[in-house]
């Protein structure tokens, strides 16, 4: 299927995420700050990244626009994962090289839907 | 004397009563006069030459018969002249009694010597003749005669002087008839004269402080209530005047006192625009400035004094503010009251302030602006509030959305078995988290709108749009929900209508909101209508449904947040409760307004309002 690195702090929205993307076949690796995220995808080329913005160290953005900087994985699909929903957002998350935008919260169907369009 | 007008007017009377009498008593003097001239010819003078005639008469009979008696007619001669002779004493002696002109005795007293010796020629005649008839004729004529003929004379003279007498007295009757006529004219002259001149001093005497009094009434009539009546004589008019003089006091010391009053009220109201702490602005007719608080002039920055009587535009170059006070000095009102008050944001003293901006007209007797006040109401403290009520609510929000998150991932999974397989109560229980779950994120997403919307941070971006895409594109999404609960939606969107002024998103919304609750409180076999029609400048969109219908004493509030209605017909829905004040808040952005028109068991009617496009 392929490997997803999931950016997100928050451990109880990491456990049902991993265990939906697992569910669904994905194998899914899970850091919790800007810089360790953008150090792991130099490392292991996911083939998605699904990207907190309100991360420590390094915000979403930041990790964001880091990766579409570096050749190795300027071309890793990023999937932002926000509680932020205004359009704004939504659009700076774009701006900065996003692909997709996802609102928290969502239900599983929606995680899935966004995943595999964006793999 | 003078001291009330009878008396004038009588003494005016009494005088003109004097001056007739006086002209009647001079006639009647003259009347008298005159009679006393008639009196003197008649009598006087009348008996006198009667009696001088009367004389002549006897005289002549007398010689008569003194020739009878020559002709041998003793007897009849003596007798005739002897009772002539009485005759002639009779008329002589009358003559005397009525002496009335100096020359008349002198003729007298000769008649009388003359007379005598006229009888004792009569005597000596006798004698002669019985001597001799012949010595007796001869002495006749010699004697006798002449003496006769020197009486007659006399007697001639006597009734001359009395005839010239009483040609005499005739023109000095007719003279004084003369002067009589004359007098009695001139007399007359004066008097009508004299008559008009009182007349006019007596009328002037009334009429005069009269005139005064009425010119001077009038003044006061007119509001010159500093007039006071100069009238000195003491009757009717001059009370009058004294009267109206102390009522024209009276009425300027109330008239002072009502302007000492409006000075009182004006101070005040002066002190409490003064005291206010949002800015006030006061203009007239022209758009000139009439009043200014202190804080207007420090957030203009300038000085009421230095701006007092000049037009606005000239010392507060607010375009925006003066557009409004000359829209409501023109029509007394602000045209569109559905537009929200404007808020407008002014820096000074280093800080942001905001306020809402009020202008109300003032209106004069004739219903007519006289003044326009504008109000800046203040409200930089609501917006404080408001932007930290928005920032509140936008942090819980966000700060629900975690762990929204997470309950309904795990929620979801569970129910999709995805960790491992749950019975069928396991089921129920999780599907009701579920759903409550989802209602919470709902909640969340409305509320934010919510806040949003009032807070003006959501833009409306205003285009030209065709209604009818916007009511397929909002209902589409629905329609399988209605299938699924046999409801049938219709739209009724006419062709021509024309295209409305709307931002496409926020109506959709609106429509998704109108008819997704209309099929909420619509089950089995019912129908949803969507219908607009164009009313004058604005196009009426209505979602009509065949459900339970609104109580009347919620279709007030029904556009009130978290209003839901409770009682036997109410069903139970997962509503967040801010739907209606959301969709109510956007239709008011446009300009628009909802209502409801609702009945139990028949079903209810919401309609908006738009603008029509250009």
């Amino acid at each position: 299927m392929g490997r997803i690195l999931l950016v997100e702090d928050t451990k109880n929205i990491i456990l049902s995420v991993k265990m939906c993307l697992e569910g669904a076949g994905y194998e899914v690796a899970v850091v919790e700050d800007g810089v360790t995220a953008v150090d792991r995808a130099l490392r292991q080329k996911p083939d998605l990244v699904l990207l907190d913005i309100l991360i420590p160290k390094m915000n979403g953005y930041l990790v964001c626009e880091a990766l579409r900087e570096d050749d190795k994985t300027k071309d890793i699909p990023i999937v932002m994962l926000s509680a932020k929903a205004e359009e704004k957002d939504i659009k700076k998350a774009m701006k900065l090289g996003a692909d997709d935008y996802l609102v928290k919260p969502f239900e599983p169907s929606e995680l899935l839907d966004k995943v595999g369009e964006n793999i | 004397m003078f001291n009330t007008l009878r008396t004038k007017i009588l003494a005016g009377y009494l005088i003109l009563i004097l001056i007739i009498s006086g002209v009647a008593l001079w006639s009647i003097n003259n009347f008298l006069g005159l009679s006393n001239a008639i009196n003197d010819i008649m009598v006087e003078n009348y008996r006198s030459v009667i009696a001088a005639q009367n004389m002549i008469g006897s005289l002549e009979r007398q010689d008569s018969a003194e020739l009878l008696f020559l002709f041998g007619r003793q007897d009849k001669g003596t007798e005739v002249y002897r009772s002539n002779e009485k005759e002639f004493l009779k008329w002589f002696s009358r003559a005397e009694d009525n002496i009335t002109i100096r020359e008349e005795r002198d003729i007298l007293n000769k008649i009388d010597k003359g007379f005598t010796k006229y009888l004792q020629d009569f005597n000596q005649l006798q004698i002669k003749y019985q001597k001799n008839p012949q010595q007796a004729k001869e002495f006749y004529l010699t004697k006798a005669m002449p003496h006769f003929n020197e009486i007659k004379g006399w007697c001639q003279d006597l009734l001359e002087v009395n005839q010239n007498a009483m040609v005499k007295a005739q023109k000095r009757a007719n003279k004084n008839a003369n002067d009589a006529v004359y007098s009695t004219a001139i007399i007359s002259i004066v008097a009508i004269v004299l008559a008009l001149l009182f007349g006019i001093y007596i009328s002037n005497l009334i009429i005069k402080p009269t005139e005064k009094l009425i010119e001077t009434v009038q003044k006061v009539g007119q509001g010159e209530l500093n007039q006071e009546i100069e009238v000195k004589s003491n009757d009717e008019i001059g009370e009058l005047a004294v009267e109206f003089n102390q009522m024209t006091k009276r009425l300027k010391d109330y008239e002072e006192m009502n302007v000492n009053k409006l000075m009182a009220e004006k101070n005040k109201s002066e002190a409490i625009v003064k005291s206010i702490n949002s800015p006030i602005i006061v203009t007239d007719k022209e758009h000139k400035i009439v009043l200014l608080n202190p804080i207007a002039e420090k957030l203009f920055g300038i000085r009421e004094e230095e701006v007092v009587g000049r037009h606005f535009l000239e010392v507060i170059k607010e375009e925006e503010i003066f557009a409004k006070i000359e829209e409501v000095a023109e029509n007394g009102f602000i045209r569109d009251t559905n537009q929200k008050e404007k808020v407008l944001k002014f820096s000074y003293q280093n800080k942001e302030h905001y306020y809402r901006l009020m202008v109300t007209p003032v209106l004069d007797k004739e219903e007519e602006v006289s003044r326009v006040i504008t109000f800046l109401d203040d409200i930089t403290h609501l917006k404080e509030v408001d932007d930290l009520k928005s920032d509140f609510v936008s942090t819980v929000s966000h700060e629900f959305r975690t762990p929204l998150t997470s309950m309904n991932m795990g929620l979801s999974l569970l129910l999709e078995e995805t960790p491992g397989e749950v019975n069928d109560d396991q089921k129920e229980l999780l599907a009701a988290a579920h759903e409550d779950c989802k209602r919470l994120i709902d909640l969340v997403d409305d509320l934010l709108d919510l806040s949003k919307i009032e807070s003006g941070k959501i833009q409306i971006n205003l285009d030209s749009i065709n209604l009818g895409d916007l009511v397929n594109a909002s209902v589409r999404p629905l329609e399988e929900q209605a299938k699924e609960q046999g409801v049938d939606i219709l739209t009724k969107i006419p062709q021509e209508l024309p295209l409305v002024k709307a931002d496409s998103n926020k109506i959709t919304w609106v429509l998704s909101n109108l008819v997704g609750n209309a099929l909420r409180y619509t089950k089995g076999n019912g129908k949803i209508e969507v219908s607009a029609a164009k009313k004058g400048n604005r196009v009426y969109v209505s979602v009509e449904d065949t459900g339970i219908g609104i109580p009347e004493e919620y279709q007030d509030k029904i556009f009130e947040k978290f209003v839901r209605v409770k009682g036997e017909n109410a069903i139970d829905v997962s509503g967040t409760g801010l739907g209606l004040a959301i969709v109510k808040e956007i239709v008011e952005a446009h300009g628009g307004k909802i209502w409801v028109d609702s009945e139990v068991g028949e079903g209810s009617k919401f309609t908006f309002t738009l603008l029509l496009a250009g």
